[in-house]
């Protein structure tokens, strides 16, 4: 899911950049002081989520969680992304400088889309499993959206790219989905306060 | 539909990781190696080779995510593109590339990235214990 440097053309840096920093100025302005504990575990959820490689066939697969830190944090999602994935880029080359806007908008967008679908009426009355798969298939549905339509807009030569990619991650909703199922049936069972319902 | 689930199989994921580039001098030839993070190699990557930003050779690397080059010029930049945004590239002197064992490289690098991975999980407290100091 990260873009590297230098990948995309510099509109469509320089755009969504623009919205990605409008939207951190808001999480960081109305984060609560005592939301800042959570944001901080979030943030390194992320940050070794990317590291988790689950063998799956002949290849394997890495966690993003981002309908599971969008349900607990909602906006502060802008935040925990955005330091996790400053660090990413600065410690591990993940990504980029340049494209950091970019790949923000792509892992934290969907990460607030989720904590506004997780509190519709008609969500709340689905099956808890469900519920909990949706989260997390969701969230890697609408990142691999984003990073789609990005590739997509950007230049022409990443049209088929753009394609195959989306097609390619559908395993990884899937997988997402399972494991944001267990993982929020976990926190469900041994501290339920801290999602946000 | 069960083709559709193979392709996946055997295509997927590649995309979600960051590419690593190793280059190794051999009696004057280079042996450009690319791999993921997670340690496959980057098969059937594009490869293109840049002399002050003319493309001097366009190829794909082969199913080991390697390729042998024999340079004409001293200078070169090299770029692999495993597509969807995940790009490797590094700029390089001829005479600066040292012949290097591939394994001690990956070796080396995992243990750095360890390190990088506890320093930034050191960081990420770090940050947002100023944040919490901050908005108090």
């Amino acid at each position: 899911m990260h873009i590297s440097d230098g990948v995309l053309s510099l509109e469509t840096t320089i755009i969504v950049s623009a919205v990605c920093a409008l939207a951190l100025f808001k999480a960081i302005k109305e984060l609560k002081n005592e939301d800042i504990s959570i944001t901080a575990v979030a943030s390194a959820m992320f940050f070794i989520a990317s590291f988790i490689h689950i063998p799956f066939g002949v290849t394997q697969i890495h966690l993003i969680l981002l309908g599971v830190i969008g349900i607990l944090i909602s906006w502060s999602s802008f935040v925990a992304i955005f330091v996790a994935l400053l660090l990413q880029a600065l410690l591990l080359g993940y990504g980029g400088i340049s494209s950091l806007g970019v790949n923000l908008f792509i892992m934290a967008a969907p990460a607030v889309i989720i904590y506004y679908l997780y509190n519709l009426q008609i969500v709340k009355n689905l099956n808890e499993k469900i519920k909990f798969f949706l989260v997390g298939f969701l969230g890697t549905f609408f990142a691999t959206l984003f990073l789609t339509l990005i590739l997509y807009f950007s230049k022409e030569e990443f049209n088929y790219a753009a394609f195959t990619i989306f097609s390619v991650n559908i395993i990884t909703m899937i997988i997402e989905g399972i494991v944001s199922m267990f993982l929020l049936l976990f926190i469900k069972k041994v501290y339920p306060k801290i999602l946000k319902v | 539909m069960k083709y559709i689930f193979l392709f996946c199989l055997i295509f997927n994921f590649s995309y979600a990781h960051k590419i690593n580039l190793f280059v190794t001098n051999e009696n004057d030839t280079l042996e450009i190696y690319s791999y993921f993070a997670s340690g496959n190699p980057c098969k059937g990557c594009k490869l293109l080779i840049k002399n002050e930003d003319k493309i001097i050779l366009e190829d794909v690397l082969n199913d080991e995510g390697k390729y042998i080059y024999k340079p004409t010029v001293k200078a070169i930049e090299i770029v692999v593109d495993a597509s969807g945004g995940h790009i490797a590239k590094e700029k390089l002197v001829l005479a600066n590339i040292k012949q290097e064992n591939l394994q001690t490289h990956i070796n080396e690098e995992e243990n750095k990235k360890y390190f990088n991975i506890l320093l930034g999980l050191v960081l990420i407290f770090l940050v947002f214990l100023v944040l919490k100091k901050v908005k108090k």
